[in-house]
């Protein structure tokens, strides 16, 4: 039969809790470690989509922005908690996802990636010119909707909690038979729908998912800062953040986007005095790492060790 | 402006947009490349006219040969040294290396020239104008036309009259075969790469002298390009003319409605013609043969 190897989910699961366990209890910059937990879902996300099912977005900012103004609207209006503003941003995302798929789904390749840049990019100037929502002035949220003295700790959980349930969610659908089919897919998108797998609904899954974590992790993060603008949610450079960690990293493992994270957070710090510089060199990283290392730092590092951190290969025994 | 001045208006910068969408229709005809980077450079060429119509005794008319002359071999060299080693039915790395190359080129020029809105100062023929029936129209734009319909009708006879034109659609249809022939298939796509930002270029500079620019503004212009590939119909010289008008007309006539609604109703013009395309409806949208 062919199967995952059972015992092969010790090294993530216990990995995952030593590293939740450290983020709490070590006394690090919690406002950083936020930001890169909701990058990292945000990467882990789109990586689904892009890296198993071989849609390119260059518009998942759409998300970003779209789940901080439904969290922000939700939260001034309707009075609900942010905590559940949160999942109202996600469900509002899948709804718009829905809608965005489309007009989306005939677009193939190169297509579907400008052309769902074109619709964030219609979001942006919508929401520059819409009264409700503030306009291009932005919203600030309702102080008497959080309190004080816990919100920073409440921010770091809730990101806390969404890398966690993003990395676990996508490990063990990876591991799933829904996996396999995504994998498939990967590997060779004509081979896998000439063995009867459903390409496009794998394709709309991925992507009603994709939406549904960005738009979460964009509604925590504006959360934390308490205000949003139509050009900072909807800025290009929370999609260009997200391809560069999961290019580099490796497109289409698990691993990957946590290599490109660690890469990401790590480059930014060094050129922390210098962000233009900071900008320049991340591009010319895009430039090279496809010329140079096509799979990603992690595909070189699979490819010579057969390494897997997160196993989802399937071996016959 | 009336709305009649609007149309016109429109119609006139839409001639620029249908070179921009060219370029970007070219490279993806002939080599299935997607530039990312096509907006940036379309700014690059506004930005070194601005330089050498500062620094330079040149006329105009040799500084908008000389930005083509620079973009071609900026064209040539991007696709001699990355691009044709990454070929391929995949057309993620391709886009990956633009996207890179466009933050690049976004993030200098923001270096040495800043961040602040630019515009080109051409003289005295920035504001002249004719005016019949009660209608004003500018010379500068009617010109700038002018020089786009001959860069159409340029490209249509390069690409059927010529060698390597027909070079081009050889390596559109079947490199294999052009290759059997004696043609360097790489070679063919340098070129070609060359001609697409070369257009680009010129059309950018064209712009620059009828509005402002910035560091930031490639992505608008990449968008434009695309909307008019996909709003007229792929792989033809004439969608790409007409779709550039179309948006042209929409954008301007949108501006005049709302003014800071910036490129939305060319976006939503774009939403409008992928819906009807998707329906039975759109099939007498599908202009040209392929």
């Amino acid at each position: 039969m062919i199967t995952i190897p059972r015992s092969s989910l010790t090294v993530p699961v216990l990995g995952l809790i030593a590293v939740a366990t450290a983020l709490v209890l070590l006394p690090i910059d919690r406002r950083l470690a936020m930001e890169v937990l909701l990058v990292l879902a945000m990467a882990q996300g789109w990586n689904l989509l892009c890296g198993y099912t071989g849609l390119l977005s260059f518009g998942h900012h759409a998300f970003v922005g779209l789940g901080a103004y439904v969290l922000f609207m939700t939260v001034n209006t309707t009075g609900l908690a942010p905590v559940w503003s949160i999942l109202v941003a996600a469900l509002v995302a899948l709804v718009v996802a829905l809608a965005m798929w489309m007009l989306l789904r005939k677009l193939r390749g190169p297509y579907f990636s400008i052309g769902i840049w074109v619709l964030a990019d219609s979001l942006r100037l919508l929401f520059a010119q819409w009264e409700w929502v503030g306009s291009s002035r932005g919203i600030v949220l309702n102080p008497a909707s959080i309190d004080a003295a816990t919100f920073a700790d409440m921010v770091f959980y809730l990101a806390l909690g969404l890398a966690f349930v993003t990395q676990l969610g996508i490990f063990a659908l990876l591991r799933s038979r829904s996996g396999l089919a995504l994998m498939a897919i990967r590997d060779n998108e004509a081979g896998a729908a000439s063995i009867g797998i459903a390409v496009a609904r794998n394709q709309l899954g991925a992507f009603l998912i994709s939406a549904a974590i960005c738009a979460a992790a964009g509604a925590i993060y504006y959360l934390s800062v308490l205000y949003v603008d139509p050009s900072g949610a909807f800025d290009i450079d929370w999609q260009i953040r997200v391809l560069f960690i999961v290019i580099v990293g490796g497109l289409g493992s698990i691993e990957g986007p946590i290599i490109g994270i660690a890469i990401y957070f790590g480059l930014r710090e060094v050129f922390r005095d210098a962000g233009d510089l900071f900008l320049i060199f991340q591009g010319l990283t895009a430039v090279l790492v496809p010329l140079v290392m096509p799979g990603g730092i992690w595909g070189l590092i699979a490819a010579r060790t057969g390494w897997q951190i997160f196993p989802t290969r399937r071996l016959a025994d | 402006m009336s709305y009649v001045e609007a149309v016109l208006n429109g119609l006139m910068v839409g001639g620029l947009y249908g070179l921009f969408g060219l370029g970007l229709a070219l490279a993806f005809g002939i080599m299935r490349i997607v530039n990312i980077a096509h907006g940036e450079f379309v700014v690059l060429a506004a930005y070194l006219g601005v330089t050498l119509l500062a620094v330079t005794p040149l006329p105009l008319p040799v500084v908008i040969v000389v930005v083509a002359i620079a973009a071609f071999a900026l064209g040539w060299t991007l696709q001699a040294t990355m691009l044709n080693r990454v070929l391929g039915p995949n057309p993620v790395p391709a886009m990956v290396i633009t996207m890179g190359l466009s933050i690049v080129l976004r993030n200098v020029l923001v270096k040495l020239y800043g961040a602040n809105i630019q515009s080109i100062d051409i003289g005295p023929l920035q504001t002249m104008g004719l005016a019949f029936g009660g209608l004003s129209i500018g010379l500068l734009p009617m010109l700038i036309f002018a020089i786009a319909v001959v860069l159409f009708v340029g490209v249509n006879l390069l690409l059927t009259r010529t060698t390597i034109g027909r070079a081009f659609r050889a390596a559109a249809d079947d490199y294999e075969i052009l290759e059997t022939l004696g043609f360097n298939r790489r070679r063919i796509y340098n070129a070609a790469l060359g001609l697409a930002v070369a257009l680009s270029a010129v059309a950018g500079l064209l712009l620059a002298m009828r509005s402002s620019f910035s560091p930031f503004s490639g992505v608008e212009r990449l968008l434009i390009a695309f909307e008019v590939v996909i709003i007229g119909g792929l792989g033809s010289l004439r969608g790409c003319f007409l779709g550039g008008l179309f948006l042209g007309v929409v954008q301007v006539v949108g501006l005049k409605l709302y003014p800071n609604s910036g490129p939305l109703f060319g976006h939503l013009a774009f939403f409008v013609v992928l819906l009807l395309r998707q329906s039975n409806l759109g099939s007498f949208l599908a202009w040209g043969r392929k």
